[in-house]
């Protein structure tokens, strides 16, 4: 099930995953974008990136890389061919155009409860499972910088129920305050630590109304994207994370 | 964003203060097409907040140099800056580059 929720934002459940995202643009459009697309009954293909720029250059190309991405996906690919193919074709053209893009890609496959995730240029996931926060060490280089995509191997983990992934673009971790201080990473862990019992859509309003809270909702220099991923709780299952401790 | 430039025989030395976002890359971009000098430094010394256009015009203008048997030399990047261009794979690409690196100092 897919539901778009109109504007920026987005919601799905499939394959054992809650998924909800939503990005504000700095400008009227942004470059960043996120996309659930899943495969399958038992697959879901998770995307987040930040096309350089901003406006209508940035929203174009952005809007390219993902029918490419939507392309790839058709292909029965492993995470690694869509991020080469995204690399070869996706990335060629932004060279082309003197612009660039980072990505994040996660495939979600319920079988065997298995994330994977590799980056290219993007910051990675933050994985919370029970007290554990987990940061995948997923690096490479961002599309439209090299010929081919350069970066590390995929990294593979296995999901619990409950189990919290986080993913965001920098706008995020750098929107600012009055002061001028960043909204940062760790602001970031704990709210999310704080509250992984919610489910998906309700921690993304959690998060968003912190964030607005610390900027007091000035207008930012960049896109924010926030993407969660929950994987959904066994029929009578107990939540393990520490909302209320 | 300010930017200073001291010239000498064969450096031009271009520092960067303030914010470099999509706003103004071009100012600087312009700055560095200008000089002559068989090395360009950019000093990001007193840079507090560089976006994903600075750092791609910076690449474009490293290239570009490199091309030209000229070297472009991106120095004194803040720690917060330097992470986000470690992540976006900054570096890596710098260092294809022939006569790497570009980059250096803290």
């Amino acid at each position: 099930m897919s539901l778009d929720t109109g504007g920026n934002g987005k919601q799905i459940i499939h394959a054992g995953i809650q998924g909800a995202g939503c990005s504000i643009p700095a400008d009227l459009e942004g470059g960043d974008f996120f996309d659930f697309i899943p495969l399958g009954e038992d697959q879901l293909i998770v995307a987040i990136g930040d096309v350089m720029g901003k406006g209508m250059r940035a929203a174009g190309q952005m809007k390219e890389l993902c029918t490419i991405l939507h392309a790839c996906t058709r292909k029965d690919l492993s995470l690694l061919e869509i991020i080469n193919q995204l690399a070869a074709i996706g990335g060629k053209q932004l060279h082309r155009a003197g612009s660039f893009a980072t990505l994040c890609l996660i495939s979600y496959e319920r079988q065997h409860n298995c994330l994977t995730c590799l980056s290219a240029g993007h910051p990675s996931p933050v994985i919370f499972s029970g007290r554990n926060i987990h940061v995948p060490r997923v690096r490479g280089v961002a599309l439209g910088f090299l010929e081919e995509y350069q970066g590390t191997r995929p990294e593979q983990v296995v999901l619990s129920c409950g189990d919290v992934v986080i993913l965001y673009t920098d706008g995020l971790v750098e929107a600012r305050d009055a002061n001028g201080q960043n909204y940062g990473l760790n602001r970031l862990k704990e709210i999310v630590a704080a509250n992984t019992c919610l489910d998906a859509v309700e921690l993304q309003e959690v998060i968003l109304n912190d964030l607005f809270t610390f900027t007091g909702c000035r207008q930012q220099r960049d896109d924010v994207t926030l993407v969660i991923l929950k994987k959904e709780l066994e029929k009578g299952g107990e939540c393990h994370g520490n909302q209320g401790e | 964003m300010e930017i200073r430039v001291n010239k000498e025989k064969e450096k031009a030395t271009l520092l960067v203060a303030g914010e470099l976002d999509y706003s103004n890359v071009a100012q600087l971009q312009q700055e560095i097409e200008r000089q002559e000098a068989p090395v360009v430094e950019v000093v990001l010394k007193d840079l507090q907040f560089m976006d994903s256009s600075g750092a791609g015009m910076l690449l474009s203008q490293a290239r570009l140099l490199n091309r030209q048997n000229r070297v472009l030399k991106i120095t004194h990047i803040p720690a917060n800056i330097r992470h986000d261009l470690e992540i976006i794979g900054f570096f890596r690409v710098l260092e294809t580059l022939k006569g790497a690196p570009q980059s250096g100092g803290e």
